[in-house]
């Protein structure tokens, strides 16, 4: 018990450490643009970029840009990763499914999503459809992948005690395979979160003309530093707050699994 | 008309396929259980002990021979049976109370379910743990569970896998008085598969030695010890002896170890 005071007293300073150290670079960052010791054209000082950031919240942009790429994420996100589940618990269960289709499943993962945008304007229009498929596509693989790992490595003595106890293939399903299968679709579901945030803001600097993304090219055009870098700082506040969010729910749903 | 808890296992034989050819893991196998009676099998690791198991229990199928259950051939798994692996596997993300439940039989009234569960809870001895998970219990009180569990299905009867395998001496005797006062109670057929000599005679009426490549029996031993078991009686060293010399001969260095 003392031990594990200890390591959580340490585990705390360490927390509040990995803050001071952000902090820190913050400080550095104001101090030394304001000093002349770097370019400040190519990189605004924290003071600027929350000037910047007023503005743009002031005027609402900034809100509504948020709000659109967000939008954006979440139903490619959803879609994308919700179908990687299903279809990877589908394969998995199946194998002369998965064994019928693992070469055209092979041929089209290795295609950057990205490679595909032009052909998804082209087929669904350059409106919100092609930007939402382009994500769902960055979303699905990890989440498919990760849940047909899950299922196969899913514990062979568990299964065959259900066996022996009679259990049909659905209950099997909910009371084995889904449970333990649930960590590595967190897993999926956090790599997946992140690579839509990415899908989102290249996508929009391609063709659009709102969002996250679009902000920091339309900045970058302008030639407003501080406006590109509060796009920026942005992105990252909300990738780690959905990150966070995730891994709180994590937490709650396998709640058996203490190492979270 | 065969009593329901008795079995007959009658001339199984169980090959593996392997490269160099088949692999004969069990030859002829005979035993008969009298309804309510504990038999142990004692022998070493690859005598084929638990792949008879797995065939009464229906999870494997022989290559030839039958096991009658009550006079009926096992086909597959059945309610009739009830399994303890070596390990307790039970369900992570379930409390003791649920797993335990989970092995109630498909189709039971909740409310009966309920009591047989809180009954179980309290035959085994993990009142006060209802809502703990697996993660929280020593293996010990795991294996309490996994006991539960098995008991939940009311078996006709019941096989134990080396169940206590993993599990610290003094745990392991506990274990064994627990299972004991449990057959004792339910009288249920049970058939034990151990490596451990003391503890397969200490808990069976009757001890099957077994010798591997291919798996045979070797000698069945009836057991006939004092009301208390005592482990340090003249008879139980007197049955230790005897089966030790069923399995090594007159080896001198292992007979030293007595």
């Amino acid at each position: 018990m003392n031990k594990w005071q200890q390591m959580s007293v340490k585990y705390k300073v360490l927390s509040v450490c990995s803050v001071l150290l952000v902090l820190l670079i913050v400080l550095y960052w104001q101090v030394g643009a304001e000093r002349g010791w770097f370019n400040t054209i190519l990189l605004s000082s924290p003071s600027d970029i929350y000037k910047s950031f007023q503005n743009l919240w002031g005027s609402g942009s900034l809100q509504k840009h948020i709000l659109v790429s967000f939008k954006r994420v979440m139903i490619g996100y959803l879609s994308g990763a919700g179908l990687g589940v299903l279809v990877g618990f589908i394969l998995s269960t199946m194998h002369s499914l998965d064994r019928l289709l693992s070469f055209l499943m092979g041929i089209i993962r290795p295609i950057p999503a990205l490679a595909l945008f032009p052909l998804f304007i082209l087929w669904f229009g350059i409106g919100e459809a092609s930007k939402i498929v382009v994500i769902a596509f960055m979303s699905f693989w990890p989440t498919f992948l990760n849940t047909e790992e899950g299922v196969r490595q899913a514990d062979k003595n568990l299964l065959e005690l259900a066996d022996a106890l009679q259990k049909s293939r659905i209950n099997k399903m909910f009371t084995v395979l889904l449970p333990s299968t649930l960590p590595y679709i967190f897993a999926g579901l956090r790599l997946a979160i992140s690579r839509a945030w990415g899908g989102v803001v290249v996508a929009e600097m391609l063709a659009a003309s709102s969002g996250i993304g679009f902000l920091i090219e339309y900045s970058r055009d302008m030639s407003q530093t501080a406006s590109m870098f509060v796009g920026v700082i942005t992105i990252a506040i909300i990738g780690c707050a959905v990150d966070m969010l995730l891994r709180f729910i994590q937490s709650r749903v396998c709640y058996w699994h203490t190492e979270v | 008309m065969a009593v329901e808890n008795e079995v007959n296992i009658r001339h199984i034989r169980q090959d593996f396929p392997m490269p160099s050819g088949k692999l004969e893991v069990l030859k002829d196998i005979n035993i008969d259980l009298k309804g309510g009676e504990f038999v142990s099998i004692v022998g070493e690791s690859g005598c084929g002990k638990s792949t008879l198991l797995r065939i009464i229990a229906g999870l494997d199928r022989p290559t030839d021979g039958e096991v009658l259950i009550g006079g009926e051939r096992v086909a597959g798994v059945s309610s009739k049976v009830g399994i303890l692996f070596q390990e307790s596997r039970l369900l992570p993300w379930y409390s003791t109370e649920r797993n335990i439940a989970y092995g109630l039989p498909k189709g039971m009234d909740k409310k009966e379910g309920r009591e047989r569960v809180k009954t179980l809870i309290e035959t085994v001895g993990l009142k006060g743990f209802e809502k703990a998970l697996p993660s929280q219990l020593s293996g010990g009180m795991q294996k309490r569970v996994a006991i539960a569990r098995t008991l939940a299905g009311r078996p006709k009867v019941l096989l134990l896998d080396e169940p206590f395998a993993a599990l610290d001496a003094f745990t392991k005797m506990n274990m064994q008085e627990e299972i004991l006062r449990i057959w004792g109670r339910e009288k249920i057929t049970t058939l034990l598969v151990t490596h451990d000599i003391d503890e397969a005679i200490y808990l069976g009426e009757r001890v099957v030695m077994m010798s591997p490549k291919p798996g045979v029996i070797k000698r069945v031993i009836p057991i006939e010890l004092p009301e208390d078991h005592s482990r340090t009686s003249d008879e139980f060293d007197s049955y230790r002896r005897e089966i030790f010399k069923g399995f090594f001969g007159s080896d001198k260095r292992m007979s030293e170890f007595f």
